[in-house]
Formats: structure tokens, C-alpha cells, sequence
């Protein structure tokens, strides 16, 4: 009988016990997740992962330059005092009474010349008058004229620079300091009273060696960066020629990183360039003829009148004005160029960061 | 729970890596990847990180 009951009991809850683990496996597989849900679940990871990198990178990256998060800045180079462009007065003699009745000849004043290249440059300044017309600007420190250029469906702009003394072209950030933020560019260019102004290099929003105005702000690499050195010279170089000690050691005036850069050693385009931002858009670029002598240019871009320049096309272009070096800045919607006040370029609307500026500082009333 | 997660987490960080690699080919001002020589092999792993934690995904729902 007991050895029956065993039995008996032992099929029941052998059954008992597979009929729960069948429940179990049926529980485990019904628990198991469908292919789609967990595939939208890891997209979804996926999409968090992204917004969390995004916030890293975008906005507290920006909270921290907002606040200075930065190397402290350094002071490379200090410019010699300028002395004031003036008409020399000749010495003050005593009148000869005896000579009275004769009339004695105006004496001619000599001119001082003002600044490194004045008188290399004499030709381009005047005495001390401001003369302005539409399209040019001339002074005892600064000649520029600007010029306007329409073809082949392209709106560019050429400002062609010549300054006495480098003090006279000067970076201007926008809310007046080094990563206080962005600003219109008029309202950037007024801000220095500049003659012309160029868009920059967007250093806010890149990582890049900033000198400016003998300043050092920052010295992490980026691209290919454009040296204004204290002497007038412009040179550019690849991240791979950049080495940050020798930058510094050279006493740069001026840095700027974003590039690429559009000339040769011998002036001549360069046809591969270290961008892949390489089709028809705005740009922002400077030349380099010699020290004192410089030009900006500014092409309309991503609007139906002007379709934008390829990089290849500018690079020919400074080739062509026979600039000796030539650098491209940010272009894009933040191309712009600002001359006597006001935004002669396409206005996209957008705030920068700095702007490359020729000021001037008229000794007398304007003529 | 941790071995059935783990090739979930490799294959999604993999992918914004992926997408990380993209971008900054697309538009090298974003600055993600500096040196050239790093891109590639990087690449390479990303791609066998994610064939990898497809196939231990897809071998743990068989399992």
C-alpha cells in the first residue's frame, strides 16, 4: 500500500514539479523582450548618450568659457608709444626789422612721418587730414579702399589696407573682452571705431591658439593658424608645422586658428587644403602683401544673388591680388565685413566672437 | 542581469562613438579626433565592438 501511495505521490508532484517549471519557463519566455522594444530601448540609450555628450560639449564647455575657465592671459608683445603724425613747425626766429620790407619765402615744413611704414607708405597717408569718400578712407595712418565685385554669380568684397604702424589693425572681441561673448558686427567694428572690419576666427567656439593684440589667451592647437608677427609679417602654418614654444618665443602680435591656409610658400594657390569645408560657401579671409600692406575679403554666399566661393576659388583669387600669404577665416553664416560703420556684406544675422579690425586715430577734423 | 546588459551598453556606446566619428569627419572644427593616425584603427574597433555585441545579443536570446 505504501509502496503504491509512493508511487502515486511521487507521479503527482513529479507532475506538480514539471507543470510548475513549465510555468516558470513559460513566465521566463513570456518575460523575454520582443526584438523591436529592445532595439528602440537602445536607441533610445543611444540618443541620452548623445544629449548628455552634447551637454558636455556645448553648453557647460560654454558655461566654463563664460566664466573664464582659461589659461591666464599673457602679454607678449608691447608696441612702441606712436609718436603723433605732425607737420614739424620750423624754429621760431626773431623778426629782422631791417628785413621787413623785404618779403621773406614761406618756409616748407618737413613732414615726420608716423609709425614703421609711414614713410615707406608715404604716397598712401596724408599730413594729418581725414579724407573719406564712399569707397575709401585715407588719413595719416591709414589707406584703405574698399571695393565691391560682382561676377560669375558671386558677390565678394576687397578691402585693400595700408597702415603706418600695426598698432592700427587690432582684433576686437565681441562684449569688449576675451570670452565675454558674441556680438553684432557692427556693433563690435563701432565699438573700436574701425574703418573697416573683418569677421575672425570664431575662437569661441574652437579650441585654437588665441593672440591677440599682444596677448596670449590661449595655447591648446587646433588647425592651421595665421601669425601676424611684431614686425608686420604675416606667415600661416599646419598644426603639424605649429610648435606652441616656438609661437610663443616669436613674439606673435597676432594669432588666429581656424584656416585652412590658401597660399604656398611662393604666393602661389594651393590646390589640397586642410579643411573639408572645401564647396561653394561665405568666406572670410586675409592677405598679406608686405608689412603695412594687407587686404580683406569677404564673400556673399547661400543666397540667390551669390552662390559663395569654393576654398580653390579663393585661394586663386588672393593668388591673383598677388598676395605673398593669405588665410582663411570662419565663413559661413559668420562671414561678414563691416566697413565705415556699416555691414556692407550680406547680413546672416548672426553674432561672432571677434572681429579683425583697421582702426585709425584722426589727429585732426575731418575733411 | 549585468552579462545580459553589458552588450547593450558596449554596442550603445559604440554607436555615439560612431556617430562622434562621423561628425567630425563631416565638419573637423568640432574638433572630436585630432590626430589622423588615431582615426582608423579607432574605426576599426568601433566596428568590431558593435559586430561583437550584436552577435552576444543575438546569442543570449537564443540561449
Amino acid at each position: 500500500m505504501s509502496t503504491e501511495y509512493n508511487e502515486y505521490a511521487e507521479d503527482v508532484y513529479g507532475e506538480r514539479r514539471e507543470s510548475v517549471k513549465a510555468k516558470k519557463k513559460k513566465k521566463k519566455r513570456k518575460k523575454r523582450m520582443p526584438v523591436g522594444k529592445m532595439i528602440l530601448l537602445d536607441l533610445l540609450a543611444i540618443c541620452a548618450g548623445l544629449i548628455v555628450f552634447a551637454l558636455f560639449h556645448h553648453v557647460l564647455f560654454y558655461w566654463g568659457v563664460m566664466r573664464g575657465e582659461d589659461s591666464e592671459p599673457v602679454v607678449l608683445v608691447t608696441l612702441a608709444p606712436q609718436p603723433t603724425p605732425a607737420q614739424e613747425q620750423p624754429p621760431e626766429t626773431q623778426p629782422d626789422q631791417t628785413a621787413l620790407s623785404e618779403p621773406t619765402p614761406e618756409p616748407t615744413p618737413t613732414r615726420v612721418y608716423s609709425g614703421m611704414w609711414g614713410e615707406k607708405f608715404a604716397d598712401k597717408f596724408t599730413d594729418g587730414e581725414v579724407i573719406r569718400t564712399e569707397d575709401s578712407y585715407q588719413s595719416a595712418n591709414v589707406n584703405a579702399t574698399f571695393q565691391r565685385f560682382s561676377e560669375d554669380g558671386v558677390i565678394y568684397f576687397i578691402a585693400d589696407v595700408y597702415i603706418s604702424d600695426l598698432r592700427y589693425l587690432t582684433t576686437a572681441f565681441g562684449r569688449g573682452d576675451f570670452n565675454a561673448g558674441i556680438e553684432n558686427m557692427e556693433e563690435i567694428a563701432n565699438g573700436e571705431n574701425a574703418v573697416v572690419a573683418l569677421s575672425g576666427d570664431h575662437y569661441f567656439g574652437n579650441s585654437g591658439v588665441v593672440v591677440r593684440n599682444g596677448t596670449g589667451y590661449r595655447w591648446s592647437t587646433f588647425q592651421d593658424v595665421c601669425v601676424l608677427l611684431s614686425d608686420g609679417s604675416m606667415v600661416t602654418m599646419t598644426n603639424a608645422e605649429l610648435d606652441v614654444e616656438n609661437l610663443k618665443a616669436s613674439q606673435p602680435y597676432q594669432v588666429w586658428s581656424f584656416g585652412p591656409e590658401l597660399l604656398d610658400d611662393e604666393g602661389h594657390a594651393k590646390t589640397k587644403f586642410n579643411s573639408v569645408v572645401l564647396r561653394r560657401n561665405p568666406r572670410s579671409a586675409i592677405g598679406y602683401f608686405e608689412p603695412g600692406h594687407y587686404c580683406f575679403v569677404e564673400v556673399d554666399g547661400r543666397i540667390a544673388e551669390s552662390r559663395g566661393m569654393e576654398m580653390a576659388q579663393l585661394a586663386q583669387l588672393f593668388e591673383s591680388l598677388g598676395c605673398t600669404s593669405a588665410y582663411n577665416l570662419d565663413g559661413g553664416q559668420s562671414a561678414g565685413i563691416v566697413w565705415q560703420g556699416k555691414l556692407a556684406s550680406y547680413n546672416y544675422n548672426r553674432a561672432i566672437s571677434d572681429m579683425i579690425c583697421i582702426v585709425d586715430e584722426p589727429t585732426e577734423s575731418e575733411g | 542581469m549585468f552579462n545580459r546588459l553589458l552588450p547593450h551598453i558596449c554596442l550603445d556606446v559604440a554607436v555615439i562613438f560612431l556617430v562622434l566619428w562621423v561628425l567630425d569627419r563631416v565638419n573637423s572644427a568640432m574638433n572630436f579626433l585630432t590626430r589622423d593616425v588615431f582615426k582608423i584603427p579607432f574605426l576599426v574597433f568601433l566596428i568590431l565592438v558593435i559586430i561583437e555585441s550584436v552577435i552576444l545579443i543575438a546569442y543570449q536570446r537564443r540561449k
